[in-house]
């Protein structure tokens, strides 16, 4: 990766949105590709979960993409918004302002967004409000459980002596579930409701017409799951099947890292996961992606 | 806030510079010294955080990423301590560069603290005053927390450190710890600067360590009562919180930071 630079730059009206421009001048402009945009998993600043967007950003660069990581406001080193946006539409209106200086200064006019955990659920919500998205790369993304979910779910724990040491003994969540709620202590603390919000109608049908529109506007996706979040999801297809009426055809390509932990900590799953993307991208290369994208 | 990339073109080093927030403040600076590996990047939070304070306070200040962590050049793996130390050296240059400053507040967390120890001792002259966050005292005791956090790792496929975990050669929560930088760290004996640390020197402690208590006796043994000495009970900046992947902001901490190198 002799060629590959990395530079510092302020994006935004307010040069408040802190990243890094990784690209390969010689051949960047030669390969004329869509730029790559890595947004924060979570609240970890930029460089990623074990620095791995930094290596994603280098191996891009290295095969002609221009590829950007930033921060998103009071994330990492970029300073809090001056509006009073709640955090989702500070995030979606951070990753527009950083799409409008790139194609301002660097005439990027398509994109592909990568994103890990909430990263993933602002592409996927961002993804078809803006034509400069050519593509998502999602890892994690939020996925409603669907009724094969549960048969996985509660097949594997059919067949495992330790279920049913732990039914005979009362210690299984259903038996603390009906504890609960007979002693209603109002001192006990608040069970996780993330993955049972996403159970609910309102959000699937936000989620279902998010990636409709990024059908409707020719999105290619990658979805990436780990078997590290069994609790919201546990086999490859869950994504087609949680939206059925999506049409997602061959815009999505779907992969389970059944051992990967939610920010691939072991390095064998981490490396596999880069070549998968870096791949993934040049594959679309080829198929000239988004190249009918309507810039704004 | 200036973000820039500095150094020479073999060693590419990331950097944040801030200059004091209020016009006609003192040309003094401070010089933030990060932690390595996961640390680095759960402290992330409070070290910026601290910088803001400083700043605020009417310091200029900078932070930075050693090479091969961060957004600096290099990878991973190629992260050892003789260059950390060579590249606190190159920032210091740069911030005394850039704010006209004639000396610098060294401040550093965990195994940046001692490598600023051992640059503090070097270039004792361009060193105003050394703070000491949570230090690596013995390189032994660090390494034996970090293969502990490596056995802790839940995923089933990740290859369990080896029985001398003290060698190196595996990953520390995603960040290989090689057996070249495993050697440098066992290595690691802070007592031996204590008769050469700064006048102005304060430590600041919130974990219970074995090696901060011997700190302390060293600092007896050798008379340096002008080390300041606080503990502080607190979240750790270096540690993951709720499963967040970044630390808590010990503000009493940074608060405590600012007042003394204010």
């Amino acid at each position: 990766m002799a060629g590959v630079r990395e530079q510092a730059a302020l994006f935004g009206p307010r040069k408040s949105l802190v990243g890094i421009v990784t690209q390969d001048p010689t051949i960047a402009a030669e390969a004329d590709l869509p730029a790559v945009v890595i947004l924060n998993a979570g609240i970890i600043h930029r460089v990623g979960p074990h620095r791995m967007f930094v290596d994603l950003s280098r191996r891009l660069a290295a095969a002609g993409r221009t590829v950007v990581r930033f921060d998103l406001s009071g994330i990492g080193d970029s300073e809090p918004r001056s509006d009073s946006l709640p955090p989702i539409e500070a995030a979606l209106a951070d990753l527009r302002e950083v799409l409008d200086s790139l194609q301002a200064t660097h005439k990027i006019q398509r994109v592909i967004v990568v994103g890990l955990c909430s990263g993933a659920d602002q592409s996927v919500i961002y993804g078809g409000t803006d034509p400069r998205i050519v593509g998502m790369v999602l890892i994690d993304p939020s996925v409603p459980r669907t009724r094969r979910y549960y048969l996985h779910h509660y097949g594997r724990r059919l067949f495992r002596l330790h279920s049913w040491l732990n039914f005979t003994a009362g210690r299984h969540p259903l038996w603390r579930q009906i504890k609960k709620s007979i002693a209603a202590d109002p001192t006990e603390p608040l069970p996780d409701t993330s993955g049972d919000l996403l159970q609910s109608a309102q959000v699937r049908a936000f989620l279902q017409n998010a990636y409709a529109r990024t059908v409707e506007a020719g999105i290619d996706i990658l979805a990436v799951f780990t078997g590290d979040r069994e609790a919201q999801y546990n086999y490859r297809e869950q994504l087609l099947e949680a939206f059925p009426n999506v049409p997602f055809g061959t815009r999505l390509q779907l992969s389970y890292y059944a051992k990967a932990d939610h920010t691939f900590t072991v390095r064998s799953e981490r490396e596999s996961l880069l070549r998968l993307i870096v791949e993934w991208m040049a594959a679309r290369a080829h198929q000239r992606i988004g190249a009918e994208a309507v810039v704004p | 806030m200036t973000p820039l990339y500095f150094g020479s073109a073999k060693r590419r080093l990331f950097g944040v510079y801030a200059p004091p927030r209020a016009a006609g403040a003192t040309a003094s600076a401070a010089l933030l010294c990060y932690p390595w590996g996961q640390e680095y990047l759960r402290a992330h939070r409070s070290m910026r955080q601290l910088a803001n304070m400083l700043r605020c306070a009417g310091r200029h200040v900078m932070r930075f990423d050693y090479f091969g962590s961060g957004d600096s050049a290099g990878d991973s793996a190629d992260v050892t301590l003789r260059g950390c130390e060579e590249d606190i050296e190159m920032a210091m240059e740069e911030l005394l560069d850039t704010s006209g400053a004639t000396r610098v507040v060294l401040i550093g967390l965990r195994l940046g603290a001692t490598l600023a120890t051992r640059v503090a001792v070097r270039k004792g002259k361009a060193v105003e005053a050394l703070m000491l966050w949570e230090p690596v005292v013995t390189g032994s005791e660090y390494l034996e927390e970090a293969a502990a956090l490596a056995r802790l790792s839940k995923c089933a496929s990740h290859p369990r450190p080896p029985i001398d975990a003290t060698a190196g050669g595996y990953d520390v929560l995603g960040f290989p710890l090689t057996k070249a930088l495993a050697d440098e760290i066992r290595a690691v004996d802070l007592l031996q600067f204590v008769p050469s640390f700064p006048k102005r020197t304060k430590l600041i402690t919130s974990a219970p360590r074995a090696s901060h208590a011997e700190l302390r006796a060293c600092l007896d043994q050798a008379a340096r009562t002008d080390v300041a000495i606080e503990h502080i009970e607190s979240l750790f900046a270096w540690q993951q919180q709720q499963g967040l992947g970044a630390g808590a902001v010990p503000t009493k901490v940074l608060d405590a930071i600012v007042e003394w190198v204010s």
